[in-house]
């Protein structure tokens, strides 16, 4: 059944992977992946690349300095009282 | 009579340390190194801290300091482009010394060293939405970009990748370097 919607490209494929697309998109790129195995597995390749570079990248590297918690904590301050002030303005 | 609302534990919470996992990793993403990558964290912070009025309430924060992390990178790189090739260099050698013994590792070595090979920008735009889970358009916002342009840099970051997975490790062969002794 080919049913008159947009037709699927890179690009929604991408996004597929990404997890860009509201549900209905999503539910035509899988109809288009289910009737075509190359794509499929491109797709698959593609999330299972995605999913190892989480877990490749997901250490900070054990480099972090006391000094960049606390220009964090300043800034949470700093963020608080802004808010403060636009109330007040 | 909104006068003595500011000294309440009403006041907004903005989690900063918790976003710090986030900042380091996109840091090392962009700068390929820990040590720079902390660096750019703490002067991507003290940015935010001068510019905090630009926050919208509301907004996403973590966004927001993804974006000021990126503008701080592209300065630095721009303020010591002749440190670049420096940089690239501890980046590359840094890449190598990480390949752990496991199968499972070798692995995912493999794919980060593909992932810090690709050009900067589709490095930063992948990082952004693969890895932080930005929307394209939030990433193209941090990267000051339009949308269309977001997405060709991830679809040419995803096409890299893919070349590496059909030719596995061609021209990686300086990691291969076996000793003279035999």
């Amino acid at each position: 059944m080919t049913a008159l919607v947009d037709p699927v490209t890179d690009a929604d494929l991408d996004a597929y992977v990404d997890d860009q697309l509201d549900v209905t998109r999503r539910i035509e790129v899988e109809a288009f992946l289910a009737a075509r195995p190359a794509a499929a597995a491109r797709v698959m390749s593609d999330l299972r690349t995605r999913d190892e570079l989480r877990v490749a990248l997901a250490g900070s590297g054990g480099m972090a300095r006391p000094a960049t918690a606390d220009a964090a904590r300043r800034l949470e301050r700093g963020l608080g009282r802004g808010r403060i002030f636009g109330v007040l303005q | 009579m909104l006068r003595k609302q500011g000294m309440k534990p009403s006041m907004p919470r903005f989690d900063i340390i918790g976003q710090l996992g986030s900042l380091r990793r996109y840091a090392r993403s962009l700068t390929r190194d820990g040590v720079e990558a902390e660096d750019l964290v703490h002067d991507a912070l003290v940015r935010a801290y001068e510019r905090r009025g630009t926050f919208r309430s509301g907004g996403n924060l973590r966004a927001w300091l993804l974006s000021i992390v990126h503008n701080t990178f592209i300065d630095r790189v721009r303020s010591r482009r002749s440190e670049a090739a420096r940089l690239e260099q501890a980046g590359y050698l840094a890449d190598g010394s990480t390949s752990a013994p496991q199968e499972h590792s070798v692995r995912l070595a493999q794919v980060r060293e593909a992932f810090f090979s690709l050009p900067e920008e589709q490095r930063s735009a992948l990082h952004l939405v693969a890895i932080e889970g930005l929307s394209y358009q939030q990433a193209a916002n941090a990267s000051g970009v339009p949308l269309g342009t977001l997405m060709s840099r991830i679809g040419r970051a995803r096409a890299a990748l893919r070349q590496m997975e059909e030719a596995p490790a061609r021209g990686k062969n300086h990691l291969r370097i076996v000793g003279g002794d035999s």
